[in-house]
């Protein structure tokens, strides 16, 4: 500028180290610079350790032979698997305890959420006790009260507790019968699936019925009939026609222990009740938030229109409350999936126990089965909160 | 106030036949707790008359028509609503509901619902009208309110002004006998409430019987047949407008409107 | 207009007394009416014909009447839900049974808590065959002979007054903090006071008491003196103390080794001075701290002198070893080992103690990371960025067994050969890094509900980013988010026992073994010490959980106003 006008097309500019611009860049290069530098030194140290153990890197130990037995294995699997099943069964049954447990946890988190907020004052003090309590003692301690105070201590097979003879309780499991179809149960098997299919179409027509002419139809009374009674009077009918449907695998006694049948290994069913136990708490409480968060307004509005108490809870209420349970909820979900880490303790096999446990203590090859453990639980907890991102944007109701 | 009333013959309130009567309350107590809110109030209401209720803050102005549809129970006394007298049986609360509409303060529109949606859902649930009729009669009123174009907006786009409309809106769909209004106007904007007046004016204007908790005494002035005074939970003085607003009998009442008509 | 004004009530407008409301509405009958049962008509035709029923099932089938009642009321119940489904309006039995249903559970719960813990408990069992006397209830015994190992683990004996000490000034200091903003201070003390006189007098009458019963009487009389003290001033100071001094007194209460914390004590008598003096103490105390990161600095450049020299590179060496010689007497002992008391190892630890080192712990470590990390997450420079979300979701993604086998098997590979790591420092790690993921998440919430006005206010009273920081953001953001710190303190707390997982002995873990030792295997011992287990931490959290609740309500109507 020699002139000594400012041309006005570029604001004066500060000194470079005093530019928040080139301060940014410095201080994100040093940061990256750290990070880089202590995960080199790490690895570094990693790589000279593994060599001086003589453990060889890389996934080759997956295709060795494991040698040890799993009480619980839902694939073929062997003590001359090898270790690649041992993860399998594993990871399997994690998502099994997982998937069984959301699913307690969830109805008896409901029920105990709508009961907390029950007008009446028994009921609702009930399920506060409830949910203080088991809320506030650490989940390992109710996993082992259900394993070693509860489940150990029952009766061996011989004296096994006994229902009906069909169902037996002992210190090794529970013995439920296995349920076997036969040809005789197609007909139950179409009635059902017609029933299903029936409901879905029932509704859609009542929808459109009630559209059409504002009739009301009782679609859930129907489809309960539908796909429950319907399918129970043909199982009955065939029952007389060609015999029983079904056929009970029912577990029996043979020496020193029960043969035949379902057993569920009591470890599944302490994990099971001390997980579905422990996250009811925390659900219960999201519940309970999230009908709460409606507002009463919204309540005495619909009320004030003529609506009743039941329709309004379904159409108003639990629509709004849904939106502050479901995020929560499947929190609670991850929480669980995480917590059925736990069964290491009393040795349930999931993937903690039988690969990051006993696969590592024989292969040594820590590195390689932390990070596939870690990277199981962390694809799930990411992929979950993804979902939960896309369906949180969705569901958020719109604002001006 | 920019609401012109054309002098409509109104009813003759001297009437008293039992048929032309729309809430008749006797002797109606009402406690919170141990807290004496409601105390012997005796009121009827004529069809058609537009009444107006206005009272100092925690008077049980709201406590009292909040009675009217049961959204308070009130413990002695009688309250019958278009010959139903309203006792614990659930039925006859669901009729005297389906024929009373009210417009809160706050709106209470339901934010999950379109416009439409809102205004529809008693009549479809309630009412059991078909799909088509119920969005017909709701596009009619939401024509009167004078946002047709809304319908299919979540109240949250709305502004305040609309909201209200569309609760009001929202009433009539259920094509009420009886219209209780609970400070409709105190949540809004001065400039947007003019439009919820008006509306409330034109109402007025059909005949609609009316309750109206308000402070807006431009439109109490235009509008009532009757104003009623409350503090303390007791009806203190009622009267027609004009000479309840020049020549207040009551000492509290005097009180009162010197506070509300000059500050 | 007269006949309208014809219906005159007993009152002149605006004389009406307040009355009593009806007795039925109001008072215990009320309180009935509106709590347990809608109306007492259908409650008395329900009960009537609930206990009608019972009576023929205890006379005729000859059940136990609980199980009678019981029995009657599902199927009632059931009876209840069909005219439901037939005529809504008939199903009036609902509610009363609901609390014919809710009595019986609570009166099997209490009889089940009373019977167990005290009618059937047996108090004074030395061994498994005492405690079989009356299976059916606690065994208290259990509980009283190995108390002092469930509290303290193998720490040795003669040396458990320091672990006494160190839980007093925890207690003592917390409650003084929590306290001191309360009211009835005054009385409360002399209350405080009058405890510690009357446990002296009991002791002394018992004959002599030992240091440790010593220590314990005089915690009620130190609360009441912090409690008598001028309250804000005093709360910063022992709030910083505790911060700051406590960790490190407790090092040197716990392991015993004095030499340890000496170079530490002065950035930290630096930081308190500075916090809480003037001017002056404010520039000194920066001084002290400064001096040290100094000090820091330059062992840093030793240590990479030293590095350097490993490989070879000349001259260095010697340098190096010149850093070394003069560091080397700051990092010492500075000659005052005479104050260490006798080293315990920390596999000796154990018990309560060890869970309240590891919670401890976790929750210091993890507050301060969790602010940096929230921090870093919402900063505008894109690599910080995404190394914070990365480290969050990462530490949020993975259960904390799978840390602690992490901190086990693999802390030992990352570091050079030679250096070792003992379990307890493996687990704090472990456990420190994976609470800060969370507590990142929490301060980023406050962080996220601070409206926008507050970080532009600051900008524009030309706060740079750190003061901004510490002095607008972070303290509004914390203490809005205090219940759901409290909240993450009760997760970490419950989640300690999961040390248990690589050798350590926690609390849950020592009573755990102990129960199965061979002289206490009887059928109530499991049940008697996961109880006691049960209803410590039962305690801690709950008392948590109700702290933070009262906080929560305290900011919901700061805000309201
Ligand atoms: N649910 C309740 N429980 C206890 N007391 C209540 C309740 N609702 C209202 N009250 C009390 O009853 C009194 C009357 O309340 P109400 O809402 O009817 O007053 P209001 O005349 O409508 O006042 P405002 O003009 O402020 O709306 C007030 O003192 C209020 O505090
Ligand atoms: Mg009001």
């Amino acid at each position: 500028m020699a002139n000594g006008i400012p041309t006005g097309a570029t604001p004066a500019r500060a000194v470079w180290w005093r530019d928040p611009r080139w301060r940014s860049l410095i201080y994100q290069a040093i940061a990256l610079a750290a990070v880089v530098a202590v995960g080199w030194y790490l690895v570094d140290n990693t790589l000279s350790n593994m060599e001086r153990r003589g453990i060889t890197s890389g996934f080759d130990f997956l295709s060795n032979t494991a040698g040890f037995d799993i009480i619980q294995a839902l694939v073929p699997y062997s003590a001359t698997s090898t270790y690649g099943s041992v993860f399998l069964v594993g990871l399997i049954n994690t998502l099994l305890i997982a998937a069984v447990g959301v699913v307690f946890a969830t109805m008896l988190g409901f029920i105990i959420g709508v009961a907390r907020l029950s007008s009446n004052w028994l009921i609702s003090t009930l399920a506060t006790i409830y949910i203080e309590t088991f809320r506030n003692i650490p989940l390992l301690l109710q996993i082992l009260f259900w394993y070693h105070a509860v489940l150990k201590p029952l009766p061996g097979p011989r004296e096994s507790i006994n229902f009906l003879d069909v169902i037996f309780v002992n210190n090794r499991g529970l013995y439920l019968p296995l349920p076997g179809f036969n040809q005789a149960f197609l007909p139950v098997f179409v009635v059902l699936v017609a029933g299903i299919v029936g409901t879905i179409m029932l509704r859609r027509w009542s929808r459109k019925r009630q559209a059409a002419t504002g009739q009301l139809f009782p679609v859930v009374r129907w489809g309960l009939f539908a796909i429950l009674g319907l399918p129970a009077l043909v199982f009955v009918l065939m029952s007389f026609i060609s015999g029983p449907p079904m056929e009970f695998g029912i577990a029996k006694l043979t020496g020193f222990n029960f043969e035949g049948g379902m057993v569920v290994i009591p470890e599944f069913v302490a994990l099971l009740v001390a997980l579905s136990v422990y996250t009811a708490a925390f659900i219960a409480e999201a519940v309970r938030s999230g009908i709460q968060a409606v507002s009463h307004g919204q309540t005495e509005a619909a009320y004030a229109l003529g609506v009743r108490p039941a329709p309004t809870m379904k159409l108003i209420i639990i629509p709004q409350a849904m939106r502050v349970i479901i995020p929560q909820l499947t929190n609670q979900y991850l929480n669980l999936t995480k917590n059925s880490s736990l069964a290491v303790f009393i040795a349930y096999p999931d993937l903690v126990a039988v690969f990051m446990g006993t696969s590592l203590n024989q292969t040594g090859q820590a590195v390689e089965i932390v990070a596939m453990t870690m990277a199981i639980y962390l694809t799930i907890s990411l992929v979950t909160s993804a979902v939960m991102n896309w369906y949180n944007a969705r569901i958020s109701l719109v604002e001006r | 106030m920019s609401t012109e009333v054309s002098e409509t013959p109104r009813e003759s309130i001297a009437s008293t036949a039992s048929t032309n009567v729309a809430v008749q309350m006797i002797g109606v107590h009402k406690w919170y707790g141990q807290f004496h809110v409601l105390k012997d109030i005796n009121l009827s209401v004529h069809r058609g008359e537009r009444i107006v209720i206005c009272g100092p803050s925690g008077s049980g102005k709201s406590t009292l028509i909040r009675c009217i549809n049961r959204l308070e129970e009130h413990q002695q006394g009688q309250i019958i609503v278009e010959g139903n007298e309203l006792t614990n049986d659930v039925k006859k609360i669901d009729e005297i509901r389906r024929e009373v509409g009210m417009v809160f303060q706050h709106f209470n529109l339901f934010p999950h619902l379109t416009v439409l949606e809102n205004l529809t859902l008693a009549p479809l649930w309630v009412r059991k009208v078909p799909k088509a009729e119920a969005e017909a009669t709701a596009m009619k009123y939401l024509e009167r309110v004078k946002i047709p174009e809304q319908a299919l907006k979540f109240p949250g786009q709305l502004s305040g002004g609309q909201q209200q409309r569309v609760a009001i809106a929202r009433s009539l769909c259920m094509n009420p006998r009886i219209m209780l209004f609970d400070e409709p106007t105190s949540a809004l904007d001065p400039e947007m409430i003019n439009e919820v007046l008006d509306v409330m004016v034109s109402l007025a204007e059909e005949g609609m019987t009316m309750m109206c908790v308000t402070h807006e005494m431009g439109f109490a002035r235009t509008v009532a047949d009757r104003v009623i005074f409350m503090d303390g939970g007791e009806i203190i003085e009622q009267n027609e407008p004009e000479p309840f607003f020049s020549n207040p009998q009551h000492e509290r009442t005097k009180e009162f409107l010197g506070q509300i008509l000059h500050h | 207009m007269s006949d309208i004004q014809a219906e005159v009530g007993a009152y002149d407008p605006g004389t009406h007394p307040d009355l009593p409301p009806p007795p039925a509405t109001a008072g215990i009958l009320g309180w009935i009416k509106h709590n347990l049962v809608p109306s007492f008509e259908h409650a008395g035709i329900t009960a009537a014909i609930a206990i009608a029923i019972t009576a023929v099932l205890v006379f005729a089938a000859d059940m136990a009447p609980l199980v009678g009642l019981t029995v009657a009321v599902f199927g009632l119940a059931i009876v209840n839900a069909i005219i439901k489904a037939i005529a809504p309006d008939r199903a009036i039995m609902g509610q009363t049974l609901l609390t014919l249903f809710a009595m019986i559970v609570f009166y099997f719960l209490l009889a089940g808590v009373i019977g167990f813990t005290i009618i059937d408990a047996v108090w004074d069992a030395k061994d498994k065959v005492g405690c079989a006397t009356s299976p059916d209830g606690a065994c208290w015994g259990f509980i009283g002979a190995r108390f002092e190992q469930f509290m303290y683990g193998f720490f040795p004996e003669p040396e458990r007054w320091r672990v006494d000490l160190w839980s007093i000034i925890l207690t003592v200091g917390i409650a003084a903090i929590i306290f001191t903003d309360g009211p009835r201070r005054q009385p409360t003390a002399l209350v405080l006071f009058g405890a510690t006189v009357v446990l002296y007098v009991w002791q002394l009458g018992l004959g002599n008491p030992d240091v440790r019963a010593v220590l314990w009487m005089a915690a009620p009389a130190a609360l009441g003196v912090l409690l008598l003290l001028p309250s804000e001033q005093m709360r910063k100071a022992i709030g910083l103390l505790m911060l700051l001094a406590y960790p490190l007194a407790s090092f040197w209460l716990l392991s015993g080794s004095f030499g340890f914390i000496v170079p530490f004590i002065l950035p930290v008598a630096g930081l308190i001075i500075a916090s809480l003096g003037g001017d002056r103490a404010r520039s000194v105390g920066t001084l002290m701290m400064g001096l040290f990161f100094l000090i820091i600095a330059l062992s840093l450049v030793g240590a990479i002198f030293g590095l350097l020299g490993n490989w070879g590179v000349p001259l260095v060496d010697s340098i190096a070893d010149g850093f070394d010689a003069v560091l080397g007497i700051y990092w010492g002992d500075w000659g005052l080992d005479g104050l260490s008391f006798t080293y315990v190892e920390t596999d000796k630890w154990g018990g309560l103690m060890l869970t309240l080192v590891v919670a401890i712990t976790g929750i210091a470590a993890s507050l301060p990371l969790g602010v940096l990390l929230a921090l870093g997450r919402r900063s505008n420079m894109p690599v910080v960025k995404t190394m914070c979300v990365m480290f969050i979701e990462f530490w949020r993604g993975v259960p904390l067994i799978t840390v602690l086998f992490m901190a086990s098997v693999m802390f030992p590979l990352f570091l050079p050969e030679g250096v070792t790591f003992n379990q307890l420092l493996r687990a704090l790690i472990g456990v420190a890094l994976f609470s800060a993921a969370y507590m990142a998440e929490v301060v980023r919430g406050g962080l996220q509900a601070l409206p926008k006005g507050q970080f532009e206010a600051a900008d524009a009273l030309g706060l740079n980013y750190f003061k901004s920081m510490r002095l607008i953001v972070l303290p509004q953001a914390l203490k809005i988010v205090i219940p759901g710190i409290v909240n993450t303190f009760i997760g970490l707390f419950k989640d300690t026992t999961l040390v248990a997982i690589i050798g350590l002995i926690d609390f849950l873990a020592q009573v755990d073994t102990g129960m199965r030792d061979s002289s206490w295997l009887a059928p109530n011992v499991p049940y008697t010490g996961y109880l006691f287990v049960a209803a410590v931490f039962w305690i801690f959290c709950y008392g948590m959980s109700r702290y933070s609740r009262g906080v929560e309500r305290r900011l919901e109507t700061g805000h309201k106003r």
